[in-house]
């Protein structure tokens, strides 16, 4: 079957294949030839799971033809990032160190969830090396490409979570963001990508890069689609201490209320500055559309963006620090350097860090006794070429990648819930608006997007499958 | 602390810690090191952090 003929939205593929109109497998067969005919210009699979995903498929058309209940992802193509452990393969998390890694003897957890909601799983996604990155480039696997042009970066770290639902051989894949490694490539792609509030959605087989900070969500090109992948990955699990036991929250059914009796506001100060003008454009497009006029200020977001700079820092080399000894050739130079420098920093650097969290914690608690939804620029440029080292910013020229992720690790520093919605502005290169909820609201996250969607200033990125 | 002062920290605290930075990584390793101590000024700046809570609370089990 043709990718042609395939409808491309999640949604509409499960619909398709509950009423018989089409065949989990002629899907999964669908989305395999487009890997294999067009990632080698992309890449974004670092390994391809082909029988399995085939095998996945006929036991979803096997449960259809017995006249069982089928799940709400039904015969869905999706990817993961390669941090996430697929049962019989080598967990890379994008490094050459980990191929020396026994095979994964069970499915991360969520891979578990998506499984049960009848996903069909394609394979392991790039991304930038033990998730140290913004840019989505691999000294080891060669860099994932941003679809929307091929010669500029997909972001990172989950740079081929990104750049497979962009490039449209998926309708969802999943990632994680520790400093923004979901918003940014969402932003670059022109994808919606959703970091739910720290401890939602348990982590339990993946590797790590730094526990304090670390969370996993998905990608999608449409709202809904969104939401559905994310009710479906919800629920504690006791293999992640950091997972807190709440009960299943469904979104899905909120994104239709709309922005009525949403109290939004625009991030202003630091959030408006050091950002492009469409950039900030974006964002004012996006509050145009919510009805928001206020802009507040919140405080102390340079020492928050420091503070997760530092925790990030420690926690990943203390995590590397065997292998920093014994292994450190075999580290991509880029992220080798940052972890060597990062096993020399003094505890009390770290401890200052943490513990600025709660006092950081407490002034956006106040922002969002008076704020339902926040808005701010997810990045402050759109996908830099690959290979780019610095980047005018405000007249001047500064390195590129420590200014990736400037606007984006306030956020995740106290673990807020963002939806990263992609913008339209001037230009073939779309822009990111994270749209921030208190802890715990990402029904509200997911209503507001569906406001920004429906008031058609997002990107809508082109799609095959 | 200039930039010998901080090659001189790098190489003693490397010891410390049984990690070998090769010579032609110092200059990167120093420049990222440089980067952190920036940020940890900017974080311990306000002076206003010796009263808060400083981790996870750890919580020993209640029955055998």
């Amino acid at each position: 079957m043709s990718s042609a003929a395939l409808p491309t939205s999640a949604l509409a593929i499960s619909a398709a294949i509950r009423s018989g109109s089409l065949s989990a497998t002629d899907v999964t067969r669908a989305a395999l030839d487009l890997v294999s005919a067009r990632d080698g210009e992309i890449g974004a699979f670092t390994t391809v799971t082909a029988e399995r995903a085939l095998n996945e498929a006929q036991a979803v058309d096997r449960l259809r033809a017995e006249g069982s209940k089928l799940g709400p992802l039904a015969g869905v193509p999706y990817g993961v990032k390669d941090l996430f452990d697929i049962k019989g393969l080598s967990t890379l998390a994008g490094s050459k160190i980990n191929r020396t890694r026994p095979p994964a003897d069970a499915d991360a957890v969520l891979i578990q969830r998506m499984t049960a909601a009848g996903a069909i799983l394609l394979g392991g996604l790039n991304m930038g090396e033990f998730a140290y990155d913004f840019t989505g480039e691999n000294a080891h696997h060669g860099p994932s490409r941003n679809p929307l042009d091929t010669k500029r970066m997909s972001g990172g770290s989950s740079g081929g979570s990104a750049a497979a639902v962009a490039a449209g051989f998926l309708p969802l894949s999943l990632g994680s963001d520790t400093n923004g490694s979901i918003r940014v490539p969402s932003a670059f792609c022109g994808l919606y990508g959703l970091k739910p509030t720290y401890g939602r959605l348990p982590r339990t087989g993946t590797f790590p890069f730094c526990d304090s900070l670390d969370h996993l969500g998905p990608f999608a090109r449409t709202v809904g689609d969104l939401a559905l992948c994310y009710d479906v990955l919800q629920g504690w699990d006791g293999g992640d201490v950091a997972c807190v036991d709440r009960p299943s929250e469904q979104a899905s059914q909120e994104l239709a209320k709309g922005a009525t009796g949403l109290r939004t506001a625009v991030a202003g100060g630091y959030f408006r500055r050091g950002a492009d003008p469409s950039a900030i454009a974006a964002v004012d497009r996006a509050a145009h559309a919510l009805g928001a006029s206020e802009e507040i200020d919140i405080p102390d977001v340079t020492r928050a963006r420091a503070a997760a700079f530092l925790i990030t820092n420690a926690e990943g080399s203390a995590l590397h620090l065997d292998n920093l000894r014994h292994r450190a050739e075999d580290f991509d130079p880029d992220t080798r350097d940052r972890f060597l420098a990062g096993a020399m920093l003094p505890a009390s650097w770290y401890i200052a860090a943490q513990r600025f969290r709660l006092q950081f914690e407490a002034a956006m608690r106040k922002v969002f006794s008076e704020f339902d939804i926040l808005l701010a620029p997810s990045t402050p440029f759109s996908a830099p070429l690959l290979g780019q080292k610095t980047m005018m910013l405000g007249g001047s020229e500064v390195p590129l990648r420590p200014n990736i992720g400037i606007f984006t690790q306030p956020i995740s520093f106290i673990g807020l819930p963002v939806a990263a919605v992609p913008v339209r502005v001037d230009g073939p290169m779309p822009y990111g608006v994270q749209v921030i909820a208190r802890p715990w609201r990402e029904d509200l996250c997911l209503r507001a997007a569906a406001v920004i969607e429906a008031a058609g200033v997002a990107h809508m990125t082109p799609s095959s499958l | 602390m200039t930039s010998d002062e901080t090659t001189r920290y790098l190489i003693a605290a490397a010891a410390a810690v049984e990690i070998d930075i090769k010579p032609e990584w110092m200059p990167n390793v120093a420049r990222f090191f440089e980067i952190a101590q920036g940020m940890a000024a900017e974080v311990i700046a306000s002076g206003a952090l010796t009263d808060a809570e400083s981790a996870a609370v750890f919580t020993p089990w209640e029955k055998e």
